[in-house]
């Protein structure tokens, strides 16, 4: 049963960061120790500020992190039935909830893959378009699946659970 | 004169040449990472996820070599499980094996920018709760009688209504599941419970299932915190000892083991009695139990 779940007091960035850093030295990832992530200028730390966190971003953080493929692995299936229990959806909700996001994650992996293979600028804009699209009809679809108590329960969880987990680095030019 | 216009030609360069560069694209960071943490719902897998975004203003800048990253440390700290995958989602999952407490998921998103030369993330980390009942006993029993259930057909029945008490400490809203198996032996002509059943219980009074209530007509009241309740009962509309012997009784005993967190807690062997018996007239076959 999911409980309790609360904001770890660490401040953010850095620790975990580091930790990667560490990890990465464990796990033989070809980032060198010398090239660290440093730690971006916090813009929005959702743990502090909630209400900063936009609507969009914070469902398509949600839903990038718990969509599973149409035939999930044993992995995926496990991940997204804890992640859903907080939800506490009707077994109806439930079943179109997934499927919608059966729908965001395979699309997203095609634009995903395109990303990774060091898309041109214009590429990028393009495909940061289709980002917009694709959570334009996942919420669409999802309007018209959902109860409108699955609805409330899917923003609820968001803007006060989703949103308090997000940070948004930025402000500084590159 | 004509130096006046050529200083006047270059100026004019000079400025042609200057305006594209004041409209310049400025290069711009936003990257947004979520970082949360699950536990399934029985208790047994703590799960670490997170993605990312990048909604940079690029310009000319190449972010590239996007990692997502995701780990899980149980309460005393000790690594359980990472996982870094090339993109902008990751998710990890680790065993409980038993251990009750906060366990620290934290998710993390690194991307090399060329303009910066060098990779830039961000992060974030959260506690999950997890709790792991390591004990389990018998705190009650009710008895769920037939002469309740008598009216509505039922002519066997019905069995008894167990508190079941776990901790250490405080341990409401944990999950233990129950197996309970098959007969493992039986006195009765047939025997009584030939398959086995399984089933998970959420401890203390938030979960409804732990509330006062009835059953087939007889009422029974509710179990407190750390508790659970556990019905064993037989229901049958017919006469399950039918042909025998007023007063004819039988027992059937079977394994109910229970488990927390992917541990086993706790043994016990449920013995049923059957006993022929007649009520208003008409034979019935009373139902008992009892647990050690």
């Amino acid at each position: 049963m999911l409980q309790n779940v609360k904001q770890c007091p660490i401040k953010l960035s850095m620790a975990v960061i580091m930790s990667c850093s560490l990890l990465s030295a464990q796990h033989v990832h070809p980032m060198s120790s010398s090239s660290a992530a440093p730690g971006l200028p916090v813009l929005v730390d959702g743990s502090k500020n909630p209400e900063k966190i936009p609507d969009n971003l914070a469902y398509w953080h949600f839903f990038a992190a718990v969509a599973a493929h149409v035939t999930p692995t044993a992995k995926e299936q496990g991940r997204q039935n804890a992640q859903l229990l907080a939800l506490n959806l009707s077994a109806v909700d439930r079943q179109n909830f997934v499927a919608a996001l059966a729908g965001f994650r395979a699309t997203l992996d095609g634009i995903e893959a395109t990303l990774l293979a060091q898309a041109s600028a214009a590429q990028v804009v393009s495909l940061r378009q289709q980002k917009d699209s694709l959570l334009s009809s996942t919420m669409a679809a999802l309007n018209s699946s959902l109860t409108a108590d699955g609805l409330a329960k899917l923003n609820g969880y968001v803007t006060t659970h989703v949103k308090q987990h997000i940070v948004i680095y930025g402000g500084s030019t590159m | 004169m004509r130096y006046l216009r050529l200083l006047g030609t270059a100026v004019t360069a000079l400025l042609l040449g200057v305006t594209p560069l004041a409209a310049q694209c400025t290069p711009v960071f936003s990257f947004s990472v979520y970082s949360d943490g699950s536990v399934s719902a029985d208790e047994t897998t703590v799960y670490a996820y997170t993605s990312a975004e990048d909604t940079s203003t690029l310009c000319g800048c190449v972010h590239s070599a996007y990692t997502a990253y995701a780990t899980v440390y149980d309460p005393n700290g000790t690594w359980l499980g990472d996982s870094q995958e090339s993109g902008f989602e990751s998710s990890v999952s680790a065993l409980t094996d038993g251990v009750s407490g906060n366990y620290e998921v934290s998710g993390a998103e690194i991307a090399y920018c060329n303009c910066r030369q060098g990779d830039v993330g961000g992060g974030g980390a959260v506690t999950v709760a997890v709790s792991c009942p390591t004990t389990i006993s018998v705190a009650g029993s009710q008895n769920l009688m037939l002469s309740n259930a008598f009216s509505q057909g039922y002519r066997t029945g019905v069995g008894n209504m167990f508190t079941m008490q776990v901790g250490p400490g405080n341990m409401n809203g944990a999950v233990v599941s129950e197996l309970a198996g098959a007969s493992t032996s039986y006195t009765c002509p047939v025997n009584p419970n030939p398959t086995s059943f399984s089933g998970n219980f959420t401890v203390g009074p938030g979960n409804p299932l732990n509330a006062s209530g009835s059953y087939l007509g007889t009422l029974y009241s509710g179990s407190g915190n750390n508790q659970f309740l556990d019905r064993n009962s037989f229901s049958f509309n017919y006469d399950f000892l039918s042909g025998q012997s007023a007063n004819y009784s039988c027992t059937a005993t079977w394994p109910h083991t229970f488990s927390a967190c992917n541990k086993t807690i706790g043994s016990f062997t449920v013995t049923t009695t059957f006993t022929h018996s007649s009520m208003f007239g008409t034979p019935v076959t009373l139902v008992g139990s009892t647990v050690q």
